[in-house]
């Protein structure tokens, strides 16, 4: 493995090559910035792009593409407490207060550096394990799906604040608004009301942008207004502080969070369609139950941001892995990677380290070879975007509804969309107001989708065998962590 | 996760009472009406229907939604809370100032089009945040729309409303 890898370098150590890679994750980062337009989009909108390039530089240009996408999102998270996409939700739980105490460019410095470390850790793990764990992967079935999500919910409610009541209503009313649509199974239309915009479901992006990025800025805004109208100071303005540096030995002082939140991430990203904002908020959940001051968390503690950071920037390493090995994408993302595969005659799948071996050590090399250009890029573009939240925050906040609007607009074109958006900015304003976790709504609106395929194939193929449970350990250890969670966070109230 | 700073802050008071109570009655209805009339397909000898997992969901949200205003009930000081029941009278005229705002952006956005909604929306945002300068104003809402127009038709080829 080490001789192909060596021959991987060789082969993608060309200028031609690392030119194309700093290009993608520039474009990545400047688009993940944007509200609305996450990876996910910055990499559908560019593989055209790619087409006349030769089949390494295009897929290590879309995999740049993937790393700076992901780790941009939380640019917004943290200057603006409006993360463009729900994964970088936990990212403005601690940046935010970070930058609102003058601290905008360490919050970044903390969430790129962790960004690029998780990815590192997930890469080396993606070359080492790529084989035996598709394996363990395909040991996952619907019950044990089920049982991974719900012990998600119960983590996400226990974490959502002083009432994980309120947690848990947030997580089944965005699994209520999953359903609406085609029932999954076998296509039969619910709550649509003739519409046919409704089919697909509402947009993940429209409910996501809304309640998460909108939602905060119209708040700030009326917030701007009350306390104009209440003359005790308005145009908030962070003044930064001088001390922005960040040593690498406090950095990796954080090392335990860095490396549960890799392993985390890149745990997650192994197994198909759990996705990179479970990742991140599992991880901030962990970092949070580990540290010895858990109250800080959500207050500027800089372990929350290394726990996202590093957790979602490891998915994107590690969601290859079923990807080249089965040929089955972990995510939206991976997908997109998929078919630029495809375009460029590459067949993902059992067959792909056999036939293009060479190819896949050499993009395993550019990836390992993106984290160094990635950290480079993003550390000249820290100063750049701290001028954001020099900015005088009446100017920034409508700049970015006009953002959220075009962020919303553009992936589907559809006025819909937009109207969507602008129902669930105001449903999140109001549960924002009144303490309930718009970041559980989006996480129970992703994953609900996938809660009701794999509960109900469950129910179906065991029916009401419940002994079936005992034959899965992995099914037992998340229901009984699941169990755990509960009755603590009922214990807290 | 804490609440105070994304999520907003916990609110013992009327605001827990009435969002319980809200939140009952709108799985109430689509416990009566909505799943039941709206939600199509028969169910298979060995299939499980297309209305229960919506209900299952639509369920839960009701008891819990009745858990909260119930505890919310027994813990309700009106000493303590007086001030947080405030917040809750300004979350109402919030709610109602962004169904108007955002009303007109979509009627503005189908009707006149991105680049004026836009400019409007930059304007009025920046003059109700406080902001005075108006140079500043009247060079960002004339420019940053028409800027991001042109963007968005050279990077992605899209035609905005």
């Amino acid at each position: 493995m080490l001789e192909q890898l060596v021959s991987g370098f060789e082969a993608a150590l060309t200028l031609a090559n690392l030119a194309f890679i700093a290009a993608g994750i520039t474009l990545g980062i400047v688009i993940g910035a944007v509200p609305g337009l996450g990876s996910v989009t910055a990499l559908a909108v560019l593989i055209p792009v790619t087409y006349y390039m030769s089949p390494l530089a295009a897929i290590a240009f879309l995999v740049g593409v993937n790393k700076g996408g992901t780790s941009g999102g939380a640019i917004p998270a943290i200057l603006l407490n409006s993360p463009g996409t729900p994964e970088a939700a936990a990212s403005a739980l601690d940046g935010f207060p970070m930058a609102r105490r003058g601290q905008s460019q360490r919050a970044m410095k903390f969430a790129l550096y962790s960004s690029v470390t998780g990815d590192m850790i997930s890469d080396i793990l993606l070359i080492v394990l790529v084989v035996p764990f598709a394996a363990f992967a395909l040991q996952f079935g619907p019950l044990e799906f089920t049982s991974v999500l719900l012990f998600a919910f119960a983590l996400l409610a226990g974490i959502s604040g002083d009432n994980p009541v309120k947690g848990f209503i947030a997580i089944f009313l965005g699994v209520y608004l999953s359903t609406i649509g085609l029932d999954p199974i076998d296509s039969t239309a619910r709550m649509v009301f003739g519409e046919v915009n409704l089919f697909d479901g509402l947009s993940l992006t429209a409910v996501a942008i809304g309640t998460l990025a909108m939602a905060s800025v119209v708040e700030q805004m009326f917030d701007l207004w009350r306390a104009g109208r209440n003359r005790t100071g308005v145009a908030e303005r962070f003044v930064e502080n001088k001390a922005t540096r960040l040593s690498a030995r406090e950095f990796f002082g954080h090392w335990k969070t860095i490396l549960r939140s890799a392993l985390i991430g890149s745990g997650i990203g192994m197994l198909p369609g759990l996705g990179v904002t479970l990742a991140a908020f599992l991880s901030y959940g962990a970092a949070r139950r580990a540290a010895s001051d858990p109250a800080s968390f959500g207050k500027g503690n800089p372990d929350g941001i290394v726990a996202t950071e590093a957790a979602n920037s490891a998915v994107v390493g590690a969601n290859l892995v079923p990807t080249i090995a089965l040929g089955i994408p972990g995510n939206i993302a991976a997908a997109l990677l998929i078919s630029a595969f495809i375009i460029h005659g590459i067949v993902p799948g059992p067959f792909m380290m056999v036939q293009h071996g060479d190819l896949i050590y050499a993009l395993f090399a550019s990836m390992l070879m993106a984290n160094a250009i990635h950290l480079a890029i993003g550390r000249l573009g820290i100063p750049v975007w701290a001028l954001v939240a020099k900015a005088p925050k009446p100017l920034i906040l409508p700049a970015v509804v006009v953002m959220g609007l075009v962020g919303v607009y553009l992936p589907g074109q559809s006025m819909f969309d937009v109207a969507t958006m602008l129902v669930f900015t105001g449903v999140g304003l109001v549960m924002r107001r009144s303490g309930f976790s718009v970041v559980c709504l989006v996480i129970g609106f992703l994953l609900g989708g996938m809660f009701e395929t794999s509960l109900r194939q469950s129910l179906l193929l065991y029916k009401s065998d419940y002994w079936a449970i005992a034959e899965s350990p992995i099914s037992i250890v998340f229901l009984v962590l699941t169990l755990v969670i509960v009755l603590r966070s009922l214990r807290r109230m | 996760m804490a609440t105070t700073t994304t999520d907003g802050p916990d609110h013992p008071g009327l605001t827990d009472i009435g969002a319980g109570l809200v939140l009952a009655a709108m799985a109430g209805v689509a416990l009566v009406w909505l799943i039941p009339d709206h939600v199509g397909g028969q169910v298979g000898e060995n299939d499980i229907g297309p209305a229960m997992f919506p209900r299952l969901t639509a369920w839960m949200v009701l008891v819990l939604s009745l858990m909260l205003s119930t505890r919310a009930a027994f813990r309700y000081r009106a000493s303590v809370t007086r001030e947080q029941d405030a917040r809750g009278w300004w979350l109402l005229i919030e709610a109602f100032a962004w169904v108007l705002v955002g009303g007109l952006t979509l009627l503005g956005l189908s009707r006149i089009g991105f680049v004026p909604t836009a400019m409007l929306l930059v304007v009025f945002g920046a003059v109700v945040s406080g902001y005075r300068t108006w140079w500043v104003i009247a060079v960002l809402g004339l420019g940053f729309p028409f800027a991001v127009d042109r963007l968005v038709w050279l990077v992605f080829t899209v035609d905005l409303p």
